[in-house]
């Protein structure tokens, strides 16, 4: 192919797509849409995914120490859990620091009363250990029990459990969403491309009486199918970045109640906008190609008879 | 050079044989016309040469190309050795004059530069430089199938296919189409008209070959001995039916006499 002819054929795509501008806006719409709904689910996703990781995070064991452990078998009780696998982070907090914060929670006639009371601090020494993977929650918690000079450790491993399968229901979830939604737009790009294919047939049965490659018919429906996928691309990012700032807005107060403090859009727009247009080329030229595959090997073989 | 080699083609699991054993040999320069009623095989024949069908049985040469060796990916760059003119003109509404024609260059990869040198010769050799950027549907059907036949000759083919190029004109104007095919004949390019206008045939003194039921019962150099009527007449019982061979002048009778009557009619009506 001469640079001139692909040239020619480039601006048959965008030609043709400005031509059947109705049928291009058609194709937009329904891929808009599949990408606007794979965009919402993201975003729901991602907002889940990060309001898990923060409840994660603030899942902790609280490993309260004997009073009579020596300041060495702390540290050394230290040592260990920290050489645990299954531990990120692990956090003395001393029975002073952690009367102050309890004595600061309290309104002070109460506060005073529990000083006046007694000068002894009623709460022992703690560790607390924060864990990286809560599917193995429970195998930390038995370790650390196993530990010398406990007093008591203090975890909440059905929270635990709950989390790890919400977190992945909604990963299996979205990703079925997602798979679905790209499958239905192939289907209806490749079906849109058809009707522009047959709206056509004139200019392809007279392309392929003068020697037209089947290449050379092909390209200015990719082409287009292309332009569509890029355009979609686009077009969805706007429209799920205003869904979702609406959305933020319109729920701000229930966030708010629930402890959840939403993504910035910003932050994702640049990713979000890479997996649009390469769903929207995928799906467009895909579409093309599969109708143009399926057209050329049968009626449009034909160029007597149209 | 065609050259049919006892070709047979069969659709399918039909048992009808839509040519039968033909045997023909067009040399490099003539023009022949194809004569045959509907459903004679004519159109399977054109098929044949563009490749559009395989026979089922013998082979098809057309400008070195033989049916038997041609790989599916090879037969666009055949096609490009031979321009087709329908019946339907088959015009790019869209488009004009010029860009339809520039069209078939395009598409074989011609260069822009080549397209604006042989785009108005070629317009003008058919006689429609007037009409370059007038739009199909500003023509009338003669020059919308001048624009075709444009079309089929400005990538310079050895061979030109006309399946029925005056189906859709008026008597006067068919004349011209073939005046312009006999032109481009006389240019050295072979030329293989279908038509079932026999009077059109005979006032040309070019080679027939006369198709029926799938196979050639004439080829003749010379119209007046080409085998027209077939063996079974067509029953006459349809008041619009009208028969080729009616003569001009007879039609031209009969509407005198129509004209006389209404005539005395209103005089009669008059003198009431």
């Amino acid at each position: 192919m001469t640079g001139s002819s692909f040239r020619y054929l480039i601006k048959e795509g965008f030609r043709n797509t400005w031509t059947n501008r109705m049928m291009s806006i058609a194709s937009i719409c329904v891929l808009l849409s599949c990408l606007v709904l794979i965009g919402s689910a993201s975003m729901i996703f991602l907002n889940i995914n990060s309001l898990i990781e923060r409840i994660e995070d603030e899942n902790v064991i609280m490993v309260y120490i004997n009073d009579n452990a020596t300041d060495e078998q702390i540290d050394e009780m230290g040592r260990k859990i920290t050489a645990m696998n299954n531990v990120s982070k692990l956090e003395f907090v001393a029975k002073e620091d952690a009367w102050a914060e309890q004595l600061a929670t309290m309104e002070e006639a109460q506060a005073k009363f529990f000083t006046e009371v007694s000068s002894d601090i009623p709460l022992p020494d703690a560790y607390k250990v924060t864990v990286k993977d809560l599917a193995l929650f429970n195998d930390t918690v038995t370790q650390i029990k196993a530990l010398d000079n406990i007093d008591t450790v203090r975890e909440n491993t059905d929270l635990a459990k709950k989390l790890d399968t919400i977190s992945h229901g909604i990963s299996i979830i979205a990703i079925v969403i997602i798979a679905v939604l790209f499958a239905i737009s192939l289907f209806i790009i490749s079906n849109t491309i058809k009707l522009t294919v047959y709206s056509r047939r004139l200019e392809i049965s007279i392309m392929k009486s003068v020697g037209a490659t089947n290449s050379f018919v092909r390209l200015p429906f990719v082409v287009e199918g292309m332009i569509l996928g890029i355009v979609s691309g686009v077009v969805s990012l706007g429209v799920v970045w205003g869904i979702y700032e609406f959305s933020v807005k319109q729920f701000a107060e229930l966030f708010k109640s629930v402890g959840i403090v939403p993504l910035a859009f910003l932050d994702y727009a640049l990713i979000m906008l890479g997996v649009f247009v390469a769903i929207g080329i995928v799906s467009g030229v895909g579409g093309s190609l599969i109708t143009m595959r399926r057209y050329l090997n049968k009626e449009g073989s034909e160029i007597s008879a149209i | 050079m065609i050259e049919f080699k006892d070709v047979t083609k069969i659709y399918g699991n039909s048992e009808t044989k839509a040519l039968d054993k033909i045997n023909i040999k067009i040399e490099d320069g003539e023009f022949v016309f194809i004569v045959g009623a509907s459903g004679a095989g004519k159109s399977t024949f054109l098929k044949l040469i563009m490749q559009e069908e395989k026979p089922t049985d013998g082979e098809v040469v057309v400008n070195g190309y033989s049916s038997a060796t041609l790989k599916k990916r090879k037969i666009p760059y055949y096609r490009r050795t031979m321009g087709i003119v329908f019946q339907d003109f088959r015009i790019i509404p869209k488009m004009s004059v010029y860009d339809n024609v520039a069209f078939a260059m395009r598409v074989i990869g011609a260069k822009e530069k080549d397209i604006r040198k042989r785009v108005p010769y070629i317009l003008q050799l058919v006689g429609l430089s007037k009409k370059a950027r007038s739009m199909p549907n500003e023509l009338s059907g003669g020059e919308q199938q001048r624009v075709s036949l444009a079309r089929a000759l400005v990538n310079n083919p050895d061979l030109i296919i006309a399946d029925e190029p005056t189906g859709n004109v008026d008597p006067e104007m068919s004349h011209e189409i073939v005046d312009l095919l006999t032109k481009i004949n006389n240019s050295g390019t072979t030329v293989v008209m279908v038509t079932h206008e026999h009077e059109l045939v005979r006032s040309f003194q070019r080679r027939v070959i006369v198709i029926q039921n799938g196979q050639v019962v004439s080829d003749t150099p010379d119209p007046t001995f080409a085998q027209f009527r077939t063996a079974k007449q067509k029953e006459i019982n349809d008041m619009y039916y009208y028969e080729q061979e009616v003569k001009q002048q007879d039609v031209a009778e009969v509407f005198d006499n129509l004209e006389d009557i209404v005539n005395s009619d209103e005089n009669n009506g008059g003198e009431q």
